[in-house]
């Protein structure tokens, strides 16, 4: 594979990855991403966690057409759009201060929407211009979904890893300070 | 067409723990923390505590326990990370205004294990009793957790409140129906 098609499967795979971990997130567990809207439009009429979810499976689709060359094109207009998304929401967050925890890319930290959503955001809308400046060749297609398969899956388990952090190294400290009421015998 | 397939394997396998993850982060999210100041004021009572009951036999070091009108006898385990931050609590209160009228159990694998945590503490001013294994309190009058502040009145158990501040146990021992406590 070539320099440009190394670097198309390296987008596609952090985009993909960051996107299907997002959207299993939000899949499991829709409620915090929920408040924090709900904090942002201050409604509670309108969203509910179905729509959640909606949201979750349109990411999930999109970071999966990531990984073959047939659907590549409309997968990179699907993320780029729910990239700029991200980062109107965190645009908004950060302008009006939000407090309630988002959830967002999968995690569990404390954090509301704000900047970083704009970063990544703005980093997700970009698999757009790489995937339609950089055209790949029609005989890689094979190995171009060999390749974004594995290294999405490395990617997204890299992703998980450091977002639960602090939840998983709780599991290598010793027994006794984790366990808060003893049994008496 | 293998590699693609391992691929797809890996992938599956890798949304399968991000999945997991994701559960477990929903399912944290419901617990109440331990640590919050909220948590550690709590006080509840015990489950299958046998309120009511008036012990067979006294340890000899807790005896007085059986004439007193009102008695608090707090339950600490020399396993249990809570019943150390007690421990300390207790100790500091023995240094600010002296023994008072709490008496202590300590349950424990062993005496040694028991008289090594009283003295590691500074508790050894205050009544005590090494419970090995835990079984005086545990057939006298169900309790298997700790710490526990057990308030007996004239020698029978009146309440076993489940308890992580020390201050607190002794707030809720105040209010009623336990007013005794409070006026001995």
């Amino acid at each position: 594979m070539t320099a440009e098609g190394s670097a198309v499967v390296t987008v596609n795979c952090l985009v993909a990855a960051v996107l299907i971990n997002a959207a299993l997130v939000k899949l499991a567990s829709p409620d915090r991403l929920l408040r924090a809207l709900r904090e942002l439009i201050a409604s509670d009429s309108v969203l509910g966690p179905s729509a959640v979810r909606l949201a979750a499976v349109v990411e999930l689709t999109a970071g999966l057409g990531l990984m073959s060359t047939a659907t590549i094109k409309a997968a990179s207009l699907v993320a780029a759009t729910l990239g700029i998304g991200f980062g109107i929401l965190g645009l908004a967050g950060w302008l009006t201060r939000s407090k309630v925890p988002c959830g967002c890319i999968g995690g569990h930290s404390d954090r509301p929407l704000g900047k970083t959503n704009v970063s990544i955001g703005l980093l997700i809308a970009l698999v757009l211009p790489v995937n339609t400046l950089i055209k790949l060749e029609p005989a890689t297609s094979v190995a171009y979904s060999q390749w974004t398969l594995g290294a999405t899956a490395l990617a997204s388990l890299a992703i998980c890893a450091w977002l639960n952090r602090s939840a998983s190294l709780g599991f290598l400290k010793p027994v006794e300070t984790r366990w808060e009421e003893g049994v008496s015998r | 067409m293998m590699e693609i397939a391992f691929g797809l394997v890996l992938l599956i396998l890798s949304a399968a723990v991000v999945l997991l993850f994701a559960m477990f982060g929903e399912l944290a999210s419901r617990v109440p923390d331990r640590n919050s100041a909220a948590a550690k004021s709590r006080v509840q009572p015990v489950d299958g505590a046998l309120i009511g009951r008036t012990p067979e036999r006294w340890p000899t070091s807790l005896s007085h326990l059986a004439d007193a009108d009102v008695g608090l006898l707090l339950v600490l385990s020399t396993s249990c990370a809570s019943c150390r931050q007690v421990a300390k609590q207790l100790s500091a209160e023995l240094v600010r205004n002296g023994a008072g009228r709490i008496d202590i159990l300590v349950s424990s694998a062993s005496r040694d294990f028991g008289e090594d945590f009283v003295q590691q503490h500074g508790l050894g001013r205050i009544p005590y009793f090494v419970d090995e294994g835990g079984d005086w309190v545990k057939n006298e009058f169900g309790v298997m957790i700790s710490p526990t502040g057990l308030v007996f009145k004239k020698g029978r158990l009146d309440a076993a409140l489940l308890f992580q501040d020390l201050a607190a146990l002794q707030a809720a021992a105040i209010s009623a129906p336990l007013a005794e406590v409070a006026r001995r």
